[in-house]
């Protein structure tokens, strides 16, 4: 039966996990040491690279941008208001997310994977067979992919935010910044100790092209085998093919994209 | 900023209610988890003066609220089961597991208010500023949602 002493006392029995107090603090005590080394990095390795010949030279460059122990990003997001719709500045939970500058006209980018962990199905393909956005394995459960792999056009990334999503038991790492081949190449892992115990390391490599504008994402789960060493190999045998046809930017007042590893 | 024995005792009165308040916004463990956890650090680190128990009290409902739609952006969610939400919880009564049972199943735009008005004893005027709907609103979702439980529970639906 439903009345406000009986709804009390069954919310009464709802209570937080006991070891709430505990991470809490032992997440506030982890960023200080976390933020020296990764503000260490970013300034050795990020300000030298991006400052001078990205904003300095008018070139197009990748940022990757450290929002410390704020651990937010302000960004324009598409809320429910009523039945319709409106576009609202948030803070969006993030310890790390890029921002690009991007010169000159950019194209269309289309890839296709040389090399893959086992059998996979695209999600789409052109009349030559490049994958056209984005595809994944189907893993453990719906909507849970054990690697990912998507390209984003210099449209796409202009002005635009994007966001490394940043749940509580989250923690990045960035392992690698630095010229690749021909790209600008971060790496960086994410791990995450959930509440109810299950954990995962998800791993990224990013590809940024300086010289035709387009970022390639690479991300994998580290249960599936999916590791930087199985990124690389993807990577090193990606043909990508950029098209003739110009890239238009979109109007949308959303100015972010999310980088994650769908959780099913 | 708080000192760290008037932050613990703080966050040991209040994080129960924030974790309700969460769950009943997500319908999910371990965001209410997640979130609990942000509400606590923003508490920690804010420079914010509290003129009153009620004054702290407000600020967390509404970090809380402000914590279950930022995370409602996230790109994934984690959908839990009925099951899986009750994990842990210690009913001891089937009554009241029952009574969870069916507030869990009902829209958010029930259960917040629900909760809000039964559990935290807010007026239909604060929570309308809370959750910043209209109070006419507030009071059609309660009516709404009291009609829900008592169709599935049974019971005085004008309580």
């Amino acid at each position: 039966m439903f009345d406000k002493e009986n709804y009390k006392r069954c919310f009464t029995c709802v209570r937080a996990p006991e070891d709430t107090l505990t991470k809490v603090y032992r997440r506030l005590n982890r960023p200080k040491l976390r933020t020296i080394s990764r503000t260490s990095l970013l300034v050795a390795v990020l300000v030298p690279l991006f400052v001078v010949t990205a904003l300095a030279a008018g070139l197009s460059g990748i940022l990757l941008k450290d929002t410390g122990e704020e651990g937010n990003v302000s960004c324009f997001v598409h809320v429910a208001k009523g039945k319709g719709t409106e576009y609202k500045e948030l803070d969006l939970p993030a310890k790390l997310y890029l921002e690009f500058n991007i010169d000159g006209e950019s194209k269309k980018v289309l890839f296709t994977p040389g090399w893959l962990p086992g059998q996979h199905t695209p999600d789409f393909r052109d009349e030559n067979g490049y994958e056209m956005i984005r595809w994944g394995t189907e893993g453990r459960g719906s909507g849970d992919f054990l690697f990912n792999l998507s390209i984003y056009n210099g449209a796409q990334l202009e002005g635009k935010k994007f966001i490394f999503w940043q749940g509580a038991d989250d923690e990045f790492e960035v392992l690698r910044n630095e010229k690749w081949q021909d790209w600008q190449r971060i790496d960086v892992k994410q791990e995450t100790h959930r509440g109810d115990g299950s954990e995962r390391q998800c791993n990224y490599v990013l590809l940024f092209s300086e010289e035709f504008n387009y970022l390639m994402i690479l991300a994998g789960d580290q249960s599936a085998g999916t590791d930087f060493t199985v990124l690389e190999k993807i990577a090193e045998d990606l043909s990508i093919k950029v098209t003739d046809v110009p890239a238009l930017r979109s109007h949308s007042p959303i100015d972010y994209n999310m980088i994650a590893l769908a959780w099913g | 900023m708080l000192s760290d024995e008037e932050f613990s005792a703080i966050a040991e009165k209040y994080m129960d209610s924030i974790f309700r308040l969460a769950l009943n916004y997500m319908r999910s463990r371990s965001e209410a988890e997640d979130i609990t956890q942000n509400v606590l650090i923003k508490l920690y680190r804010t420079e914010k003066k509290f003129q009153s128990g009620d004054h702290l009290r407000y600020w967390l409902v509404r970090v809380t609220v402000n914590e279950c739609k930022r995370a409602l952006v996230s790109p994934w969610r984690k959908m839990e089961s009925i099951e899986q939400l009750r994990e842990g919880f210690v009913f001891p009564e089937e009554g009241r597991r029952e009574l969870f049972d069916a507030v869990m199943a009902l829209p958010k735009k029930y259960r917040v208010p629900i909760y809000l008005y039964y559990y935290e004893d807010y007026s239909t005027e604060e929570i309308g500023r809370i959750l910043k709907v209209p109070s006419a609103t507030v009071r059609t979702h309660l009516r709404r949602g009291r009609q829900q439980l008592k169709d599935s529970l049974g019971g005085d639906e004008n309580v």
